[in-house]
């Protein structure tokens, strides 16, 4: 979020978990752009493209990832159930199939950890340091 | 001579739809059939078990479905859910959104109906929940769990942020799509020596932005976990810009 702001929200209703419409925030982003790239072009402007992803990204079939991870969580779940083991939520840790405790779920948030992962300097990921990470690199159980 | 069953498998899918839900379908179902257990779908998130009705001969058919290996797997390879999902909270339901048989016995601005969920879940003879969410899905996942009724959650978010897993269902394919679309829209910016600004899905978690870039969809992202300074982001898109052989950056 931008230094000494806030998350940005789109209108004002909120669903029944409380959260309200976010978004907003590439526009804004773009604006502040546009109006300070002349700053370190010599004066020159660039012109911007903005463009909200939004359900283009969540829409469609799945990919390869998508179609064999669920599968198997589909089918560790029966195997949960067989065993009589409920309360679980099923998990993949450190690239292994195997299942949590189901109040993981509200014990935690799961957010980017900065310091291992964002280089905060050059606002882009971190890229030294992936031995022992998991598959999806920077998006680990935490 | 039918075999006798192992009990029956109820599933959901919560919370926003992913690629990915169809194959978690298939999944369970397949296998459970498999194992002897009977499977029946419920339809939209939790509003499938906040709106039955008991009634004799009612009509559920918006609230439940059976489940078959032939039908799963049509299914099976598509997006979203063809379960069809909803934001429904069975504990926190706002006055307007209780169910019309429902009305004159909850009555607050905001009600629990978690005792019509489980008198549900045995008028449908489910013996196990399997809800397919988010946190928000299955944080009421937890709170069945607290009553005693045996679920089985699988996570499901195109934010990757469901705490306990590395992976929740239809992030890859996020991380894909923002990377096709980011590489696609890249010809426009080339042409007019721009700069692009991609906006993704993405609530308190910054993984959306954070993996397609490392893909090598942008050169740079912002997270919400990261104050941002533009003045500081300006200047980095327009040296990448500058630097880039088509004069863009993303």
């Amino acid at each position: 979020m931008p230094a000494g702001g806030e998350m940005i929200f789109e209108g004002g209703e909120k669903d029944q978990y409380g959260h309200a419409k976010l978004g907003g925030i590439g526009q804004r982003v773009s604006a502040g752009i546009k109006e300070l790239a002349p700053r370190f072009n010599g004066g020159r402007k660039i012109d911007m493209i903005s463009m909200n992803l939004g359900y283009l990204v969540r829409s469609g079939a799945p990919d390869a990832v998508d179609c064999i991870v669920p599968t198997a969580y589909g089918n560790l779940a029966v195997d949960l159930i067989l065993r009589g083991e409920t309360g679980r939520m099923v998990a993949l840790t450190d690239g292994k199939y195997g299942s949590v405790p189901i109040g993981e779920v509200v014990a935690t948030k799961k957010v980017v950890d900065v310091a291992r992962c964002y280089d905060t300097e050059r606002y882009r990921p971190k890229y030294d340091g992936l031995e022992g990470l998991p598959m999806m690199v920077l998006g680990g159980a935490g | 001579m039918e075999m006798a069953k192992k009990g029956r498998i109820g599933i959901l899918t919560g919370g926003g739809d992913v690629p990915g839900l169809n194959p978690a379908i298939r999944g369970v179902t397949q296998r459970a059939l498999h194992e002897g257990f009977d499977v029946v779908g419920i339809r939209r998130g939790w509003a499938g078990l906040v709106e039955l009705r008991r009634d004799a001969g009612a009509n559920n058919s918006e609230c439940v479905m059976p489940l078959t290996a032939e039908l799963v797997d049509r299914h099976a390879y598509t997006g979203g859910t063809f379960l069809h999902s909803s934001r429904t909270r069975p504990s926190a339901v706002p006055a307007k959104d209780v169910p019309e048989h429902l009305r004159g016995k909850y009555t607050a601005e905001k009600n629990d109906l978690t005792d019509e969920v489980l008198a549900n879940l045995e008028f449908l003879g489910v013996d196990y929940l399997v809800p397919a969410g988010g946190d928000d899905t299955l944080s009421y996942g937890v709170e069945l769990g607290r009553r005693g009724f045996p679920v089985v959650a699988l996570p499901k978010t195109m934010d990757n942020d469901v705490p306990g897993t590395d992976y929740c269902m239809g992030f890859g394919t996020c991380v894909s799509r923002t990377v096709q679309l980011a590489r696609q829209v890249t010809s426009s910016a080339a042409s007019h020596e721009r700069i692009v600004v991609l906006e993704v899905f993405g609530r308190y978690a910054g993984f959306t932005a954070l993996l397609p870039t490392f893909a090598g969809a942008a050169q740079r992202c912002l997270i919400p976990e990261y104050e941002f300074d533009i003045e500081r982001l300006a200047e980095l898109l327009v040296a990448d810009r500058n630097a880039h052989p088509d004069r863009l950056s993303v």
